[in-house]
């Protein structure tokens, strides 16, 4: 190679490294990774509950101008172009989107509440799958998203060198992506009402700094930026849970003042809500299937059922279609709010929920009331992957 | 040609002690054993990723280990424990297989199939175990393992599983054990 060829190829190179802005790059690493705003609760759980029921009315998303996709913004860029040693020193400021959080967020916040205050609550919060307003609850509990924001910095520095030396010549490159712990800030606010009237509100506001993210593989670029967005999301996500917990203690707190001589309910109750809970729980983060897949296991390590050669997936579907009475055998895959999908052989049938007369299990057990409160499945397959696709809506 | 088998011989070694570093055993200690841990790797590379192989008995310290079954809970159990720690897993199988003791006898079948890495089999005992509430974190913390170690599960529902466990003890050190565990399956640790 010529020694001019050679020098343009170094320079070029050298352009390339520090010309490269990672901006866009990184806008669309942190754009792509969902994550899932999970964490572990702290406190014990209290099966002393009185039988006082609290209905958890609303949770608001009171946000203006919401930011939907993560957004990069450059706070400073130096660039030091040396003929044979060039640095660079980029910092950008990173702001979570909704896009990045799988979970809807007042689904989550209502969850969140309703675990705690399951688990931690000397009181008894409303259980209700079609989220319609309970009206024997004796108090209403009112929640509000004021105000979110996630964001922290972001470092990309480095430098090239080179040098021509009659022995001959040479080059070299360091570069290092980095982030500082984001400051995640969330304000709601909770309003408790009796027949209308509020005996309680309170605005709750809090401020924390994202963990640090654990050394391993730091210096991958990508997985950086992935655990960036997940330690913004899960101090969003344990900003609520705190929120949560100092909502059931107010909560508790004026129950103990106000309800001191309320009966107790029996700890059988207690434990059957706290299932459903759960499952409630594995609602939000869309596990249904699996949650099904694993009672569905267990119930096929029974005795009774070893011999049965169905597959317990498979259910038969009563249907009241224009009233006439239709039958479909198939296997749920998906539910969506209002609609239930089918799947029966290569055919995928969305059916209305109001117009599924009965759903009958393999072992010829009537599980319609079941089917029907399931809120949200996940569907693994694409509709295209069907050759036929059937809706059943009036 | 003796230098080339020499290099070939220590490329070979050096992939052998990478994969033996990265497939680390499950280690059982007692809560000093740990502190000693834990201080040991302190501000290093591996302060994190430690706490994903120990299992922390607390229950440890009223067993005498150099002769298990004269203690005062000197139980099948108290001998699983004793030979996993010398990694003696033959020894181990026979002693619950000619075992009367059927205090744990779940809970031990557990542990053996959890260390020789079949957790299928490890989960099938570990289910049906009824440990007692001392070792109920114990029972729930290989669930979560075994399962996670199997399956290819999405983080939240490990989550809920370690949640279980978290659940079980009023620990602290066993609450950190799993509070750090969680925290390496959020970023992949």
């Amino acid at each position: 190679m010529k020694p001019l060829v050679r020098y343009s190829v170094f320079l070029v190179f050298a352009i390339f490294l520090i010309g490269c802005s990672p901006a866009v790059e990184l806008t669309k690493d942190l754009q792509n990774t969902k994550c899932r705003m999970t964490y572990l609760h702290d406190k014990p759980v209290n099966k002393q509950k009185k039988d006082i029921s609290v209905f958890i009315d609303s949770v608001n998303y009171n946000i203006e101008n919401p930011i939907e996709n993560t957004l990069v913004e450059k706070k400073r860029g130096i660039v030091i172009p040396f003929i044979f040693i060039n640095y660079w020193n980029y910092k950008y400021e990173c702001t979570l989107g909704n896009r990045n959080i799988e979970e809807e967020i007042p689904d989550f916040m209502r969850t969140s509440l309703m675990t705690e205050a399951m688990r931690t609550g000397t009181f008894l919060v409303s259980m209700n799958p079609s989220e319609e307003p309970d009206t024997e609850a004796e108090y209403n509990l009112n929640i509000s998203l004021n105000a979110y924001k996630a964001s922290g910095p972001y470092y990309y520095a480095g430098f090239f060198y080179w040098y021509v030396s009659p022995a001959g010549y040479g080059f070299g490159y360091y570069h290092k992506h980095k982030v500082k712990p984001a400051a995640v800030t969330t304000i709601v606010s909770m309003k408790l009402q009796r027949d209308g009237e509020t005996l309680l509100e309170k605005e709750y506001s809090l401020n924390r700094a994202s963990e640090i993210i654990p050394q391993f593989d730091r210096n991958l670029k990508i997985l950086l930026a992935n655990n960036y967005i997940r330690s913004m999301t899960e101090a969003f996500a344990i900003n609520i849970k705190d929120i949560s917990e100092a909502i059931v203690e107010d909560l508790n707190d004026y129950f103990n003042e106000n309800e001191v001589e309320r009966d107790y309910v029996p700890e059988s109750l207690v434990d059957s809500l706290l299932i459903q809970v759960e499952l409630m729980e594995a609602k939000t983060h869309y596990e249904v299937l699996l949650e099904k897949k694993e009672e569905i296991d267990n119930f096929l390590k029974d005795d009774e059922s070893q011999n049965q050669d169905k597959d317990p997936l498979v259910m038969f579907f009563v249907i009241c279609n224009k009233n006439v009475l239709e039958y479909i055998e198939g296997k749920i895959v998906g539910v969506e709010d209002s609609v239930i999908e089918i799947e029966s052989d290569t055919t995928l049938y969305l059916v209305n929920k109001s117009l599924i007369f009965s759903v009958i299990d393999y072992r010829d057990k009537d599980i319609t009331e079941k089917i029907k409160s399931f809120k949200k499945y996940v569907s693994y397959k694409k509709k295209d992957e069907y050759s036929e696709v059937i809706l059943i809506n009036e | 040609m003796n230098k080339l088998k020499f290099v070939i011989l220590f490329i070979i070694l050096g992939i052998l002690a990478s994969c033996a570093v990265n497939k680390q055993k499950y280690t059982i200690l007692t809560p000093a054993e740990f502190e000693k841990e834990i201080t040991k790797y302190k501000n290093t590379d591996n302060q994190w990723s430690i706490y994903k192989r120990y299992i922390l008995v607390p229950e440890l310290e009223k067993i005498n280990m150099d002769s298990p079954s004269s203690g005062k809970d000197g139980s099948l159990l108290a001998e699983t424990f004793m030979l996993l720690r010398k990694n003696k897993l033959e020894e181990l199988k026979i002693l619950i297989d000619n075992s009367d003791d059927t205090n744990e006898l779940e809970l031990c079948w557990g542990l053996y199939y959890f260390y020789i890495e079949d957790y299928s089999q490890a989960l099938e005992y570990l289910n049906k175990s009824k440990s007692t509430s001392s070792y109920k974190y114990l029972n729930l913390l290989l669930i979560a393992d075994a399962t996670l170690e199997r399956d290819n599960i999405a983080y939240n529902k490990g989550f809920r599983l370690y949640q279980k466990v978290l659940d079980a003890t009023d620990n602290e050190a066993e609450k950190d054990v799993i509070r750090i565990r969680a925290k390496l399956l959020r970023y992949g640790g």
